[in-house]
């Protein structure tokens, strides 16, 4: 360690003033601050600050994923190689799922790097997190071009051309997999989407909803039970299949209050009403809609919700940033995510567009709870 | 009324104040800060070389002619020092041997309440106690001949290592305080309000005349005059206007309306980690910090804070002690660079945060460096400013609407209800590391511009 600090020592006057890398300092200082606390003093009151950074809340969502991906690797192995023993099929999804985890940072961090050194700012460690996001929500027959090319327009166009992290309006990593759905959506809808090595299988979601006049518990038949589904030995996007590792990852997150649990929670019932809603409704018009009639816990177990839920809608920048905003914004996505399921024939997965028109509201619900608390005060003062 | 907060926070800091107390003689030289005064444009009534009595005045604020600063010991002007565009920095006294001073009429309570609020705000201003009144919003001293809706007096601070309130009232007599509160009487058509903390009973704070008795409970900044403001009599607007005074200034008020002398002493409390002798003192205003601490050992690389370590300001050795400020902290100054800290399990780390395992285990009092124990980004809203924000505030709608100078918005959110020390724990426990409290301060600054 005191070797590093020298070395960093020695090598800092090529990054500042006149320094033959000057333009680099980004670099540097993400190197020097990733390895050892900042230097930086307080300059005026308060004299003293509380020991928890950004690098350390952003590790620690990285943190939070970090079961549902170890689960993602054993569960793309667990395709590839269904008869092997447990730790070769976790060995065996490896060669898949790291190299779009590696393109994806690779790629994140050029941009990330690219964007600091013209704009002469630090690296944001925002894209720690964006960084794993995308891998997670990608399937793991994603050819590794399309990866880098979903990485670069989510960090591209999804968060730098705002201004970096803290000023997109999006979830970049949702707008790298909007992007992927809406240029090649051959690669992440369909129902070959998630063949690997031959083997082809549809995901929960579209098996349940592939045939009209029947009802999606029937569809699902013996080929999916909802243990399989919340344990996550299914197929389906790397990081989204096992409801369980995520909630483990949830757990984390609300302990160590990063993640906010009124947008959790908000979400979670948003779904459970709106899906009871569309079970009554299904009952009350005979409808050949198979969706309508899935319950609300399969809802919590399919597809995308849970890690959704979890991972971004939690999202702090593009969500809401009030309380009550909070809620509202989380019924929405719960809302929106069943809606799209059940009514839209063409697409069974509803969590990514609901959570991105949600955020598209969310500075609106701000809004209208500032509005509330401005004439809250007003009625105060007027008393 | 009782004012109960949950929201906000305690610090655990090493180096607590003991409650006993020293006395610090004046030294050699006193110095005068005219910064010590937000807002004062100051025009100097000496020049070098001048004898002074003790409480003639130095200087005087271009707004506002009738405030006097005085000086609290009798001398002579030894220095001036000008800093940029010619602004006066200290005015530095040599303190003489002699016994000359501006004395005023003495009064007692029953002459007290047959003056009038002319009379008592010239006697004010003279005697140079009229900047120990400030008002709400902005924190500036009070405007002369103006009423405030009403008067608060804050009687103990829950900034770390405040002065105790028993050591503080020790060798003053209630007939003081009553005399201090009597002559505030004359200075708003309102009410005058005193906010103690529930658990501390005092007998010469109770059964007071002319004055409605407070109490807060709860974490800091439930001492906090904003938090109090906002929940008897909240400021609703710009030309809405409070004014407060520490129990410490009050008392200095009743004893110059009683005896006629003003009397320049204060107890202050010196305290932090970086220091040897952490206890109350008896200090005259304009002692060099130099002085106060000449029997202490000041460690190697310490930031000396004149004030509290929560909104004081950085000082030095030969500065003296701030107008307003009650203590002297002294914390060390070296950030040690921890490898990978973003990641460390953090045993003995400090957070409101839950990400350090250090939560688990029983809270001890910490040592504080001036780390900032990070690098500043951007707005991460993940809440955790909300929880320490007492006011009926909506802090992060309210830094965004500074920060994009939309005035509008920000009357709206309650600027003129806020001030910086209200934000202090925001700005310590923001994981961005951004300067809240300055962002407040622009905020206010801006508003009183331009509102």
């Amino acid at each position: 360690m005191k070797f590093l600090r020298n070395l960093l020592d020695k090598v800092e006057p090529n990054f500042t003033g006149n320094g033959k890398y000057a333009k680099f300092y980004p670099l540097y200082e993400m190197a020097d601050t990733f390895l050892f606390t900042p230097t930086d003093k307080t300059k005026n009151g308060p004299h003293i600050r509380d020991a928890v950074d950004l690098k350390r809340v952003m590790s620690f969502v990285v943190i939070a994923m970090l079961p549902a991906l170890l689960f993602g690797i054993f569960n793309v192995g667990r395709q590839v190689n269904p008869n092997a023993a447990i730790i070769d099929m976790f060995i065996s999804g490896l060669p898949t799922v790291l190299p779009i985890i590696l393109v994806s940072y690779l790629v994140g961090g050029f941009w990330e790097m690219i964007f600091a050194v013209v704009r002469k700012h630090e690296i944001n460690e925002g894209f720690l997190v964006t960084g794993m996001l995308i891998p997670l929500v990608m399937p793991p027959t994603i050819p590794l071009w399309m990866v880098a090319l979903a990485t670069t327009f989510g960090v591209v166009i999804g968060k730098e051309i705002f201004g970096g992290t803290g000023y997109n309006i999006f979830n970049p990593a949702l707008v790298a997999r909007a992007f992927i759905f809406f240029a090649y959506p051959g690669a992440i809808s369909g129902d070959r989407v998630w063949t690997i090595d031959g083997i082809s299988q549809a995901t929960p979601l579209l098996q349940a909803s592939s045939q009209q006049g029947s009802q999606a518990l029937e569809l699902l038949g013996n080929q999916f039970n909802w243990w399989d589904m919340f344990y996550g030995f299914i197929p389906g996007s790397i990081g989204e299949t096992s409801t369980l590792a995520i909630l483990i990852g949830a757990a984390f997150l609300l302990i160590t209050r990063i993640g906010n649990w009124r947008i959790m929670a908000g979400t979670l019932l948003g779904m459970v009403l709106t899906a009871k809603l569309t079970n009554v409704f299904g009952e009350a018009v005979a409808s050949s809609n198979p969706m309508l009639f899935l319950p609300a816990e399969y809802h919590l177990v399919m597809g995308g919700f849970a890690f959704g839920l979890v991972f971004m809608a939690t999202d702090p920048v593009s969500a809401a940033q009030t309380d009550r905003g909070r809620w509202i914004y989380g019924l929405l996505i719960g809302f929106m995510c069943v809606i799209i399921r059940a009514i839209n024939p063409a697409y069974p997965e509803g969590m990514m567009l609901s959570i991105l028109f949600a955020n598209a509201f969310a500075p609106l619900f701000d809004y209208f709870v500032m509005k509330g608390h401005i004439k809250k005060r007003l009625k105060r003062f007027a008393a | 009324m009782n004012i109960r907060i949950k929201k906000g926070h305690d610090l655990k800091l090493a180096g607590k104040p003991a409650k006993t107390m020293e006395t610090i003689d004046v030294g050699s030289f006193i110095k005068l800060h005219p910064s010590d005064f937000p807002g004062v444009k100051p025009k100097l009534l000496v020049k070098i070389g001048d004898t002074l009595k003790k409480g003639q005045a130095v200087f005087t604020d271009k707004n506002n002619i009738d405030v006097l600063f005085t000086t609290p010991a009798a001398g002579s002007v030894e220095d001036i020092q000008f800093g940029e565009r010619r602004r006066i920095e200290s005015i530095t006294i040599r303190v003489a041997e002699n016994d000359k001073v501006v004395s005023f009429e003495p009064y007692s309570l029953e002459q007290i309440s047959t003056l009038d609020s002319g009379k008592v705000t010239e006697i004010l201003c003279k005697s140079g106690l009229w900047p120990s009144l400030r008002r709400r919003p902005f924190s500036k001293i009070a405007i002369p001949n103006t009423f405030p809706k009403s008067i608060f007096i804050s009687t103990m601070s829950t900034a770390p290592f405040a002065a105790d309130l028993e050591v503080v009232l020790e060798q003053t007599k209630k007939e003081i305080i009553q005399a201090g509160i009597d002559v505030l009487k004359f200075l708003t058509n309102g009410s005058i309000n005193m906010v103690s903390p529930q658990n501390l009973s005092n007998t010469k704070l109770t059964d007071l005349n002319n004055v409605q008795q407070h109490t807060y409970t709860g974490p800091h900044p439930a001492g906090n005059i904003g938090v109090h403001v906002s929940q008897i009599d909240p400021i609703k607007n710009k030309e809405d206007s409070i004014w407060y005074i520490s129990i410490q200034d009050l008392i200095s008020i009743g004893e110059l309306f009683l005896t006629g002398k003003v009397d320049y002493r204060k107890i202050i409390t010196v305290a932090g980690s970086a220091i040897s002798e952490k206890q109350h003192y008896s200090v005259n205003r304009g002692t060099l910090i130099s002085q106060i601490l000449s029997n202490n050992k000041v460690e190697d690389n310490a930031r000396i804070i004149s004030g509290d370590i929560l909104t004081g300001s950085i000082s030095y050795m030969d500065n003296s002690i701030g107008f307003y400020h009650e203590s002297i902290t002294v914390i060390p100054n070296v950030p040690n660079r921890v490898f990978m800290g973003w990641i460390a399990p953090g045993f003995s780390k400090y957070s409101l945060s839950n990400t350090f395992l250090s939560k688990l285990l029983p809270k001890r009092e910490k040592v504080f460096t001036t780390s900032m124990n990070g690098s500043k980004r951007a707005i991460l809203p993940i809440g955790a400013i909300e929880k320490v924000m007492p006011l009926n505030i909506l802090p992060t709608m309210l830094i965004k609407s500074i920060i994009a100078n939309d005035i509008e918005t920000m009357e709206q959110l309650g600027i003129y209800e806020c001030d910086p020390e209200d934000f202090t724990l925001c700005s310590f426990s923001d994981a961005s590391k951004m300067d809240i409290t300055g962002i407040i301060q622009d905020g206010l600054d801006f508003a009183e511009a331009e509102g």
